[in-house]
């Protein structure tokens, strides 16, 4: 190293380094930016999407109803210790949820309203985003925000992302905690999950395949005096329930002003 | 030339011993995690990450800091850092090996790991960090190697390195930025969701990794004949005290803008931090405790009489790591959690199990360290008297 | 090299020991030590045919399930079309144990005898839900 740099020599190495630096640069092209993409042209084909009324909602049978039949829809364990619980879908109070709309004049009785929250597989998702295997992305067809429990390698970036807690990461084999029947059966034939994967809301993909309505929504609107607390439907749709809705009647959805487009959406 | 590591004394070999029993506690340790699951961490749905991926954070500083005395030395052909280059590269190789290694151990499923490279995700920031890291390693593996074999034939090093030594200058800028970027893109996080998150990350690895670089250097001088040179070691505490007060500064205007907007999204952070939240404050003394070695060390390091005093500064450069390790390492990610998206605040402590395969991985680390400086100094102590 | 005689012998018989299981199998005329496990097959009068020959799905069921996970999960396809233009429901629950009802008879078999341990069981079900 103790010859003495030529102009030539600077240029070269210069080059060979911005060159090398400059091979990282294309990246800054796919870092999704959709907020500066056409709004008619992003998302997804056909999007689901649900609306929960939160009036009808505050009766408990409806929020029982919908966590058992999500439960035993996708064999979902029921784990005791604090922090490791796996949950699809819940509850939450009005003050939690829409920490960004209440004020401290907001009425106590409503801030400690029980509100359902779930994956709202939301048009510009963080955690698809994120995610280094596509182990969770969005479905072009029908915008479901899918897992692949195959792929997922349990690093949680996913569930940093989501600003709405809605991911579950299975920090232990979750099978001892699955309620089975008299014969050692769990209550379906969905995979259950292994140990270090994340597990969500899936819009019950799988019952959508076959025609049927989300499970949740299902048992939600068989409890008596709360027909119609969960609408789920084709957003694309102008005719569909969930449309006509959205049209209809004044609605919020959760931390909008962080652009993610959550596609469930709630009737106070 | 790697014969060198299996030369050495009854203290050398005690060293290597100590960190093989602190590395098989450590697979013990991580052997327990991979059959139960992450259970065994402190970590909890709330909290989904914790102190695997702080010293990964951490330690990529340190990985980034080589850039400090490779820049001077290769660019401008600064002569002070011709011995302390070596050194340099050398911690920078077993600080990116443990970088992998922390986050290899924090995978739910480490098995597929290959998963990022079989299916490379070009908008994921961890695909790219994988990248990065991987590709550092190798680059200073190559320059270690080629350069220091070169001197030992008292040799020139040959010329198709240098573009490469070039390269690995924004390389390491690069590494530690894009770990930032894992941070500062997420919406959802909004202690972590600031532009200054990576000009942070780089001042306070360039304050943490030149001061580890000085305690080293003041180490193998003690053990060995090799001396990178008083003035290659103070320049180093030259730069460490510079960066201390950029990050200092940095610090600073973090702390204007969450404070002087009152913006409870930002002040939740900071408050949690430093008087605690709602009852929760365990971290209040750690950050008391960062915050002083941290004021303590920037001002004495910026006084020329006592950073040039070879006694003192080995106990400024501790203080500067602690500090810097304490803001990455313990402050940083856990705040980043609390409160969760839902309002709750969720405490982390780390398990016992975590903190022993943590150990065990800083172990591996330190044991790669000990064996290349082992054969850095073998060689050039061989060279003192052979070389024309 | 002095010891250059050494050497060799010492390699030769080096090689010869590392590469003892093959030449050992081709002493033994092709025939294998251990017997190929028996697999309870279904009642050919009541299944005729898997949704592929014996034959290929001895040597590529595990592409063939790789495949189907891909299009099922990924792309959302449903149905599968066999080399023959028979129509299958892509799904290993139903699909393949509907037929193989008895795991230990059919699959374990198998993969105990050439040490496989696939991890699928883990989280598919059997048909009624059980592990």
């Amino acid at each position: 190293m103790s010859e003495k740099k030529s102009r030539r020599d600077f240029l070269r190495d210069t080059s060979a380094a911005v060159l090398g630096a400059g091979a990282g640069l294309p990246f800054l092209a796919t870092t999704g930016c959709e907020q500066l993409q056409d709004h008619n042209l992003r998302g997804s084909e056909q999007q689901w999407a649900m609306v929960i009324d939160v009036e009808k909602a505050k009766d408990p049978a409806v929020r029982r109803a919908c966590a058992e039949a999500c439960r035993r829809e996708h064999n979902i364990p029921v784990i005791e210790e604090p922090g490791d619980e796996i949950h699809w879908i819940w509850d939450e109070t009005f003050e939690h949820v829409f920490e960004d709309q209440v004020h401290e004049h907001t009425p106590e009785e409503l801030m400690e309203t029980p509100v359902l929250v779930l994956c709202n597989h939301c048009t510009n998702p963080p955690c698809v985003r994120v995610c280094p295997t596509k182990a969770t992305w969005k479905r072009e067809s029908d915008g479901i925000v899918m897992m692949d429990q195959h792929r997922c390698i349990g690093c949680r970036y996913c569930m940093a992302a989501c600003p709405y807690a809605a991911r579950s990461f299975n920090w232990r084999d979750p099978r001892p905690f699955i309620e089975t029947d008299s014969e050692g059966n769990f209550p379906s034939e969905y995979p259950t999950r292994r140990r270090g994967v994340v597990e969500k809301c899936n819009f019950c993909a799988e019952r959508l395949r076959d025609g049927l309505q989300p499970a949740c929504v299902e048992a939600a609107n068989q409890v008596p005096g709360a027909e119609g607390v969960l609408a789920f439907g084709d957003l694309t749709d102008p005719d569909s329930e969930v449309s006509r809705i959205l049209a209809e009647q004044k609605t919020m959805s959760r931390r909008v002003a962080l652009g993610t487009g959550p596609n469930v959406y709630y009737v106070v | 030339m790697l014969e060198a590591a299996f030369r050495g004394g009854k203290r050398y070999w005690a060293l290597l011993g100590v960190w093989a029993i602190l590395i098989l506690m450590g697979l013990w340790a991580w052997g327990q995690q991979y059959t139960q699951g992450l259970t065994v961490t402190g970590m909890t749905q709330d909290v989904t990450w914790g102190i695997y991926i702080a010293q990964f954070t951490f330690l990529v500083g340190v990985a980034a800091s080589a850039v400090m005395v490779v820049l001077p030395y290769y660019l401008h052909n600064h002569r002070a850092f011709g011995r302390m280059v070596i050194l340099g590269e050398g911690l920078a190789v077993a600080s990116v090996l443990m970088c992998m290694l922390f986050i290899f151990v924090d995978m739910g499923q480490p098995s597929r790991v290959v998963n990022v490279l079989l299916h490379p995700t070009l908008n994921s920031m961890m695909f790219w960090d994988m990248m990065a890291l991987g590709g550092y390693l190798v680059l200073n593996l190559l320059i270690g190697a080629v350069t220091f074999d070169a001197e030992r034939r008292c040799a020139p090093p040959p010329g198709w390195i240098k573009p490469i030594i070039i390269l690995s200058i924004p390389w390491a800028v690069s590494i530690h930025t894009v770990t930032a970027f894992l941070y500062s893109g997420l919406e959802a996080r909004t202690f972590w969701m600031t532009a200054i998150l990576a000009p942070r990350f780089l001042a306070s690895a360039f304050a943490s990794g030149p001061a580890l670089l000085i305690l080293l250097a003041l180490i193998i001088r003690k053990f060995s004949r090799f001396d990178p040179g008083d003035q290659a070691i103070r320049q180093l505490a030259l730069i460490v005290a510079y960066a201390m007060a950029v990050n200092v500064f940095f610090v600073g205007v973090e702390l204007f803008t969450a404070l002087y907007s009152d913006m409870p999204h930002h002040i939740h952070a900071f408050e949690y931090l430093y008087v605690g939240l709602h009852g929760h404050d365990a971290l209040v003394p750690w950050m008391w405790t960062g915050a002083t070695l941290t004021l303590a060390s920037v001002v004495l390091l910026l006084i020329p009489k006592i950073r040039n005093n070879l006694s003192i500064l080995p106990f400024l450069a501790v203080g500067v790591i602690l500090a810097i390790w304490i803001e990455k390492g313990v402050g940083m990610v856990v705040t980043g959690f609390i409160p969760s998206p839902l309002g709750r605040i969720t405490d982390y402590l780390p398990t016992g199990v975590e903190m022993a395969v943590t150990v065990g991985v800083y172990a591996v680390g330190f044991l790669i360290l000990t064996l290349i400086y082992k054969i850095i100094v073998n060689v050039r102590e061989r060279m003192i008297t052979s070389c024309p | 090299m002095r010891d250059r005689g050494k050497i060799i012998v010492g390699l030769i018989i080096f090689v010869i020991l590392v590469t003892f299981p093959f030449w050992r199998q081709l002493a033994a005329s092709g025939e294998a030590d251990v017997a190929r496990p028996d697999l309870d097959y279904p009642d050919p009068a009541e299944v005729p045919s898997c949704v592929e020959d014996s034959a290929y799905m001895t040597a590529n069921h595990p592409h063939l399930l790789n495949d189907w996970r891909d299009q099922l999960v990924r792309e959302g396809v449903t149905e599968y079309t066999s080399s023959t233009g028979e129509v299958y429901q892509i799904s290993l629950t139903h699909t393949c144990l509907d037929c193989h009802e008895d795991r230990d008879a059919f699959c374990n078999r198998c993969h105990d005898y050439s040490n496989v341990d696939p991890t699928c069981w883990d989280c598919h079900t059997t048909p009624g839900g059980g592990s």
